[in-house]
């Protein structure tokens, strides 16, 4: 159970109730982060204004971008942002589960090629102690063939999940799973 | 010398630019942070407008979501942003140098009331762990008379500090040891 008690949704500002709502719809789920958020329409506004332009532009694939913020998120231990992305990792971009957890440690895997795994290494270290990245991570990086506008969205979709799971686990917001969905929890 | 460095000026376009300068005349502050994130114009975009409202907007004061947000970066151990953001407390936001190196420091500003150190002592509990938060602490805000959008609106300053300290620390930002020490 969540440390504050989600705010009645009637009392919500109509726009902002409408994200939920539109959310909910597009994604068979209600978002516990953006309902959480409400009780502070800047903050929620702000995260709307965060999400996709990190995550739906730039150089670097959304597929590769998610797959990051899940790296980063289970670094960090945050089972609500790394299983509400790892989800939809399964179900938009054709993954299956054992794959997803493979590639999120980091490891070598079916569906990550040496690149993409350099930059999933550095994400966790980004999330894990970002004073702890080196001039040689980036160095890594750039020997795999990422140029500095690449690392520097692979470091900024990291990034995301210090604001995200921030939210989430000092609320201890719950699993947002619905059982329609074909998913029995997190994983 | 950050691990990454900005843009080459001159490869910036029209908005870009424009955008750059608004924010800089508006917070007077991370022109080194903002200039590398030119490199991913959206994510420029994304993180003023994220900053805009978590800094600017709501119930709780400027000043003291300024304070947070050292307090925040001091146990993440940012001095990029400690620095950054203890010029503006020092500055438009009128507080002692002492109690800006307090902040700095990782201690409460002589100056704060007793709920507003309250306020600061989970952020920092937050910022060090966030996993760790408990019942108790959200009961300790709401008896020091913090309502739930201002210790919602807190969190998210102490969110916004994590965002942008793991992007200033991974680029290699830090602050010289003059710019910590003059507040």
């Amino acid at each position: 159970m969540a440390l504050i008690p989600y705010p009645e949704l009637e009392t919500i500002p109509t726009e902002v109730r409408e994200h939920i709502e539109h959310f909910a719809r597009d994604h068979g789920r209600p978002t516990l982060l953006r309902w959480m958020l409400a009780w502070s329409p800047p903050a929620s506004a702000a995260v709307d204004a965060l999400y996709h332009p990190v995550f739906t532009t730039g150089k670097l694939e959304r597929r590769l971008k998610e797959l990051l913020f899940v790296a980063a998120s289970e670094q960090r231990g945050c089972f609500y942002c790394m299983g509400g992305h790892s989800r939809l990792l399964v179900q938009t971009f054709g993954y299956d589960q054992d794959q997803v957890e493979r590639m999120r440690t980091g490891a070598e895997a079916e569906g990550l090629d040496e690149a993409e795994r350099a930059l999933v290494l550095l994400a966790k270290t980004v999330a894990d102690d970002s004073q702890a990245v080196t001039v040689e991570d980036i160095a890594t990086a750039r020997d795999h063939g990422w140029g500095d506008d690449e690392i520097v969205e692979a470091i900024t979709a990291a990034a995301q999940s210090m604001w995200t799971n921030t939210v989430a686990q000092s609320l201890h917001l719950e699993d947002d799973v619905t059982p329609e969905n074909g998913f029995d929890g997190y994983f | 010398m950050p691990h990454i460095t900005a843009a080459d000026i001159g490869s910036w376009d029209d908005d870009v630019r424009a955008r750059y300068e608004r924010f800089r005349v508006e917070h007077a502050h991370f022109d080194e942070l903002r200039a590398i994130l030119v490199r991913f114009p959206s994510g420029l975009g994304a993180a003023d407008d994220m900053y805009h409202r978590i800094m600017n907007e709501g119930h709780l004061g400027r000043v003291l979501r300024e304070q947070i947000f050292v307090a925040a970066s001091s146990v993440r151990g940012c001095r990029y942003a400690m620095a950054a953001h203890g010029a503006w407390l020092a500055g438009p936001g009128e507080i002692d140098d002492a109690d800006v190196a307090a902040l700095r420091a990782g201690e409460d500003p002589a100056s704060a009331s007793a709920a507003e150190r309250t306020l600061l002592d989970v952020c920092r509990k937050v910022a060090a762990a966030a996993y760790r938060t408990v019942t108790a602490d959200i009961d300790r805000l709401e008896e020091a008379g913090w309502g739930k959008p201002e210790i919602v609106e807190a969190l998210t300053v102490v969110a916004l500090s994590g965002w942008m300290n793991g992007i200033a620390s991974a680029v290699g930002l830090d602050a010289g040891d003059a710019a910590m020490a003059v507040a």
